[in-house]
């Protein structure tokens, strides 16, 4: 299932987030994880994906740290601090509310309907 | 994207859009490794190379767009607040100089002259010198620590044949607790060989402070030292357990003080013994605290006589009896705090050690945030420097004369160029505070720039 673009683009830094909240990811493996957990609906471009990292680093919702791999290759890992924790909710409460409400409008018809 | 084929022409184009030229192959190297590894699964899908890396490319999304977002969250972060304290402060320091000359007793035009000049260089020097050192890039530093370390160690040495020894060995200990951090630095998660290593890299630098002798660098190298050591083994630097390496650093600091003052007791108490009651040896060694004690007696909160009269009848009539027009201390140098309250009462001065205070605790609490950790601690042996060095310069103005010691920023001269050029290292680090980039952890990769082998392989 494709979804449309607006509607993903406002909640990708929450949905990166949320990735993070099970551990630390590079981006590479953010990109396989989330197109996994949606069932191939999001596909996050990259190019999308660092600036948006860079801009949570910024703010310290995330911070990044080097590591070698297996492969002998380094990596960027991102990992949650506290303070990504704490948005993370608040913006997961945030989500909730607008889908429930939006579920109430959808609903609202039958409802009348059936009034 | 079809002008965009391969991914080295990809991340010139993502470079082409970032106008900080330093922060460029820090933030491509992460799509490099990111195109690869999406080139690789292609390849492991049965595409062929051309069209693997071509497929990696397109997958990532438009370089313009990717290098015009990095670019806007990737500036560099101006420090000009700060820049502009430091420099205050420092010219602050230099119409003090005059003015306590031009107020002294009979100066010449001429000397008047050349201190203004001389405070004039010593401002646009130490501007220059921390202006080189604001745009210089930390991580270098911290990658050729053991070059640094080696280097700051000989020079002195090398140039003593053409400058006078004990001024610039004495200048060059001011850089010893940097220094010391980039050395440690360099031990990162090398076990107990390390911690140790690292410690035993302190001795040359005390030994060098201990031969010129400069007892004001040597205290600032211990405690500064002590204080960063056990900084890293508490964040388990050295990988070895958080516990072990503090009581590890303990034991080995204190043991080597020990056997230190173990040697020197008696004359290290003694010398105590007289900073605290100087009135005991005013005849002799405890001269000068005796007289800082006795003309701090007559200072008041704020005063309007200035110069001359303040400088003769305060202190002079005090010590030497009335009528005696003689400066008692030198009013430039290490006493400018002391003469200042002479001329203007003591809240002048502690407005000037509160704005030095400010600066300081500034820098520390902007270190302390910092995420890059060679950053903290550049910034961390920066601040401890010149605390150390108010400190010690407060406790000797206030009448506590256990070595001689000069206000960090204000005292003018070559120290103060050196301290400027501190600042500006440390306030570097606040400027490249966005592209800081730690080297990866695990096994470090062999580098093609100078790498120095000399310790212990």
């Amino acid at each position: 299932m494709e979804l449309e673009k607006s509607l993903v683009s406002g909640s990708m830094s929450l949905l990166v987030l949320k990735l993070l909240e099970d551990g630390d990811l590079y981006g590479y493996q953010m990109i396989s994880e989330l197109r996994q957990r949606s069932e191939d609906a999001f596909r996050l471009k990259a190019g999308t994906l660092y600036p948006l990292l860079h801009s949570l680093e910024e703010k310290g919702l995330v911070t990044a740290y080097e590591r070698t791999a297996e492969s002998g290759k380094s990596r960027r890992y991102y990992h949650l601090t506290k303070q990504g924790r704490d948005a993370l909710r608040e913006k997961e409460g945030a989500w909730n509310a607008y889908a429930r409400a939006v579920g109430r409008v959808l609903k609202g018809g039958a409802c009348l309907a059936g009034a | 994207m079809p002008e965009h084929k391969t991914i080295q022409a990809y991340l010139e184009t993502v470079q082409g859009q970032i106008r900080w030229k330093r922060a460029r192959p820090v933030l491509v190297r992460e799509l490099e490794r990111h195109l690869e590894d999406q080139r690789d699964d292609f390849l492991k899908e049965g595409k062929s190379p051309e069209e693997a890396e071509r497929l990696a490319v397109e997958d990532m999304g438009d370089p313009v767009t990717v290098g015009t977002e990095l670019d806007r969250v990737h500036r560099p972060r101006p420090q000009w607040g700060l820049l502009g304290l430091t420099i205050a402060l420092a010219v602050i320091g230099a119409v003090l100089r005059v003015a306590f000359l031009q107020a002294s007793p009979y100066p010449s035009r001429e000397q008047v002259m050349v201190k203004a000049l001389a405070s004039l260089a010593t401002l646009g020097l130490g501007t220059a010198l921390m202006l080189g050192t604001y745009f210089l890039d930390v991580s270098r530093l911290v990658r050729h620590g053991r070059a640094v370390y080696i280097a700051v160690l000989v020079l002195p040495v090398l140039l003593n044949t053409v400058l006078h020894p004990f001024y610039l060995t004495s200048l060059t200990t001011t850089f010893y607790p940097l220094v010391y951090t980039l050395w440690l630095y360099t031990f990162r998660g090398r076990g107990w060989r390390g911690l140790l290593l690292t410690i035993l890299g302190g001795v040359p630098l005390a030994a060098g402070c201990a031969v010129v002798p400069a007892m004001s660098g040597l205290s600032v190298l211990l405690f500064s030292g002590l204080v960063l050591t056990l900084y890293a083994a508490g964040r388990d630097w050295f990988g070895i357990g958080k516990r072990k390496s503090v009581v590890a650093v303990l034991a080995v600091v204190l043991g080597l003080l020990a056997l230190l003052f173990f040697k020197y007791l008696n004359s290290f108490l003694l010398r105590v013994l007289i900073a605290l009651r100087p009135e005991l040896a005013k005849e002799g060694p405890g001269y000068m605290g005796w007289m800082l004690n006795t003309f701090w007696k007559d200072v008041p909160p704020l005063r309007s006589i200035s110069g001359e009269a303040a400088l003769s009848v305060n202190a002079g009539a005090r010590v030497f009896g009335g009528g005696q027009e003689m400066r008692p201390i030198d009013f430039s140098h290490d006493f400018l705090p002391a003469s200042m309250a002479v001329a203007w009462g003591w809240v002048p001065l502690l407005v000037l050690l509160a704005a030095l205070g400010v600066l300081l605790l500034w820098l520390l609490v902007k270190g302390l945030r910092q995420s890059y950790l060679p950053g903290r601690f550049v910034v961390l042996a920066v601040v401890l420097t010149l605390g150390l060095q108010m400190l010690f310069s407060a406790a000797l103005n206030f009448g506590f004369v256990l070595f001689s010691a000069s206000l960090p920023l204000v005292v003018g001269n070559f120290q103060t160029v050196v301290d400027m050029a501190l600042i500006g290292l440390a306030l570097s680090v606040f400027r490249g505070d966005s592209i800081a980039r730690e080297e990866p952890a695990g096994p470090l990769q062999p580098r093609k720039c100078l790498r120095v082998k000399f310790e212990y392989q």
